[in-house]
């Protein structure tokens, strides 16, 4: 008996154990001794004035190995000939030709690794991809493989000095990374000043009209309540990062018990409680941009004066604005003024009138007091708020 | 979420229930059982990793008051003072990158008051429901990968437990108790051998089976 009752009990504790926390772990293993570092690179060689990344693994007592290249310590035989800027990323600067040793050194183990610098002259620079074609706010990477007087081509995009022979239609950055600033054609200059003369590339970049990177829906609605409408609109946002109006888009709404949105001009309705997403195509780009849109409960509605300094009493012929505010389900709060179903009550002698072009404004038409309400949603779900005027001679 | 439980767990702790007219007495209590300790992530500047356990073991011992129906207002019940002892053996470590076998051993040695609701209408079974607050001592034991160690070290933090299960009255002053227990500590910190401090868990799920003899 006690031992089924013990294993009744157990079963649901193990799948109890079973829903504990699940974590990707970011640590490196470092408990596990480093006892070997392998240093390598794309090439043996390199022409002296130009970089080179060397990498290195790590190997952990033959358990494993990993990439230890920014954890290392880099260093050269000869600092005169090859020498690390920063000896913790591994790149290496060809000063002057000759062999040189190459170490990595992390936690008491060593890396060794022969290499030449040579003395190889640049002789031109090719600047790839030529032609290129960017839209006007977009970009464009280029990369500068050198060729050198030992028949070496070499990826050299980060020994150049990059230039635009014209920057009112493209600029570029350091790297080779060109923007398309105005329709046209331009040259996207590489130059290699460690030699003289300098030797130069270039490749022709031509910038065309801006691309569609994307719909945007906006006005970005609030938490709406039952009924209530929002009219988005759709914009093309372009690679120039202007936005021009989408003429036709076709709406749709994820879940039209939540709200409804007309398919063609882009009205929301609320319907439910909820959320849905909202989704306007674009047939001219192809994309579609959509908004969360979210129907929240009206917990509460205070009704009070528009401005905060006037009080609750008024003149004969003078006006009062008021303001619905809402406390929604979420315990947010919005100002309903406009969306909400004004009513009178209690109006002893006809004290005020409900202005009809202005939601929630009241005018004192005779010495009384009247309650103006504030209404959202029918039956049992309505919710009102309500403000006692009165009105003075 | 946890201060929900702990303060649902003290409401119905402390929910009176009809009882059969008795005296109160103090008692001691024996229970050992099972715990299954839920897998630990580990936090540090290094960044994070993760212990798991194999099954282990509890003994715990327990002097307390049995209310019974000495005290009409507050209820029926119990409150005791428990020393218990708990270990899991460590059965992986997760990493970046592979380990190489793990061991090693979690123990835990706490001193908890808690109190206890207990419906006393259907003798001899008594179904009841506590909470629990106390200290404990956590120890990393000697936590090694292979030859290489890991962490030993200690902490001692605050602890808490929820309890649930029921009793049977085997004579008039023997109880036979089978129970859940969720016993659980806040924030264990440890150093590992390369000076690292790291934030660690400790939340267990206990079945346990013991014997109370009033006095």
């Amino acid at each position: 008996m006690i031992k089924r009752m013990l294993g009744i009990c157990l079963l649901p504790l193990l799948l109890l154990a079973a829903c504990g926390e699940d974590s990707d772990p970011t640590r490196n293993n470092d408990f596990v001794p480093l006892t070997g570092i392998t240093i390598d690179s794309a090439r043996g060689d390199i022409p002296f004035g130009f970089t080179i990344q060397f990498t290195a693994e790590g190997d952990f007592s033959g358990a494993f190995s990993r990439d230890i290249t920014t954890d290392a310590t880099w260093s050269s035989s000869d600092p005169a000939l090859l020498t690390f800027d920063d000896p913790n990323r591994g790149l290496g600067r060809g000063v002057a030709p000759g062999p040189v040793t190459v170490f990595a050194n992390l936690n008491g183990a060593e890396g060794i690794f022969s290499f030449t610098v040579s003395n190889a002259t640049l002789q031109s620079i090719a600047v790839t991809p030529n032609p290129a074609g960017v839209a006007k706010g977009g970009t464009q990477r280029f990369q500068a493989i050198g060729t050198f007087s030992d028949s070496l081509t070499l990826d050299i995009t980060s020994d150049v000095t990059w230039s635009s022979a014209g920057v009112t239609i493209a600029t570029v950055e350091a790297g080779g990374l060109a923007k398309g600033v105005d329709l046209g054609s331009t040259e996207i200059i590489a130059t290699y000043s460690g030699i003289t003369p300098a030797v130069t590339g270039a490749a022709t970049l031509t910038v065309t009209a801006p691309s569609v990177t994307g719909i945007r829906l906006s006005p970005e609605p609030p938490i709406l309540i039952v009924n209530e409408t929002w009219e988005l609109s759709a914009l093309r946002v372009l690679s120039d990062d202007t936005t021009e109006p989408v003429a036709s888009a076709v709406w749709s709404s994820s879940h039209t018990n939540i709200a409804t949105v007309d398919a063609a001009t882009g009205v929301v309705t609320a319907r439910a409680v909820g959320t849905t997403t909202i989704s306007a195509a674009d047939a001219v780009s192809g994309l579609t941009g959509t908004a969360t849109v979210t129907v929240g409960a009206v917990n509460s509605i205070e009704v009070t004066p528009a401005v905060t300094t006037d009080d609750q009493i008024i003149s004969i012929g003078e006006s009062l604005q008021l303001r619905a505010t809402a406390t929604m389900s979420n315990n947010t709060t919005r100002d309903i003024t406009s969306v909400a179903t004004w009513t009178l009550s209690n109006n002893q002698t006809q004290a005020v009138s409900l202005d009809s072009a202005v939601r929630g404004r009241v005018i004192g038409n005779a010495a009384g007091v009247a309650d103006v309400t504030a209404n959202v949603g029918t039956g049992d779900q309505r919710v009102s708020g309500t403000i006692r005027i009165t009105v003075t001679q | 979420m946890k201060n929900m439980m702990l303060l649902a767990g003290c409401l119905l702790a402390l929910c009176s229930t009809s009882a059969l007219a008795a005296e109160g007495g103090f008692y001691l209590g024996l229970h050992g059982g099972g715990v299954i300790l839920e897998g630990v992530k580990n936090e540090s500047r290094e960044g994070d990793f993760n212990f798991e356990f194999d099954p282990g073991w509890l003994a715990g011992a327990t002097i307390g008051y049995d209310l019974r129906d000495t005290y009409p207002n507050i209820g029926t019940g119990r409150v005791e003072l428990e020393v218990a002892w708990r270990t899991n053996d460590l059965d992986k470590l997760e990493f970046l990158q592979p380990s190489i076998g793990a061991s090693g051993e979690t123990t835990v040695a706490s001193v908890m008051l808690n109190t206890i609701g207990e419906y006393r209408e259907n003798l001899p079974w008594l179904p009841y429901i506590g909470v629990g607050a106390g200290v404990a001592r956590i120890t990393l034991d000697n936590f090694t990968q292979g030859a290489y160690p890991l962490v030993d070290d200690e902490d001692t933090v605050f602890a808490y437990q929820f309890l649930a299960g029921f009793g049977y009255q085997v004579s008039s002053r023997v109880y036979l108790d089978l129970g859940y227990r969720y016993f659980a500590l806040l924030d264990p910190t440890f150093t590992d051998v390369t000076g690292v401090k790291f934030d660690s868990e400790y939340a267990t799920h206990n079945v346990t089976l013991g014997a109370r003899f009033d006095f």
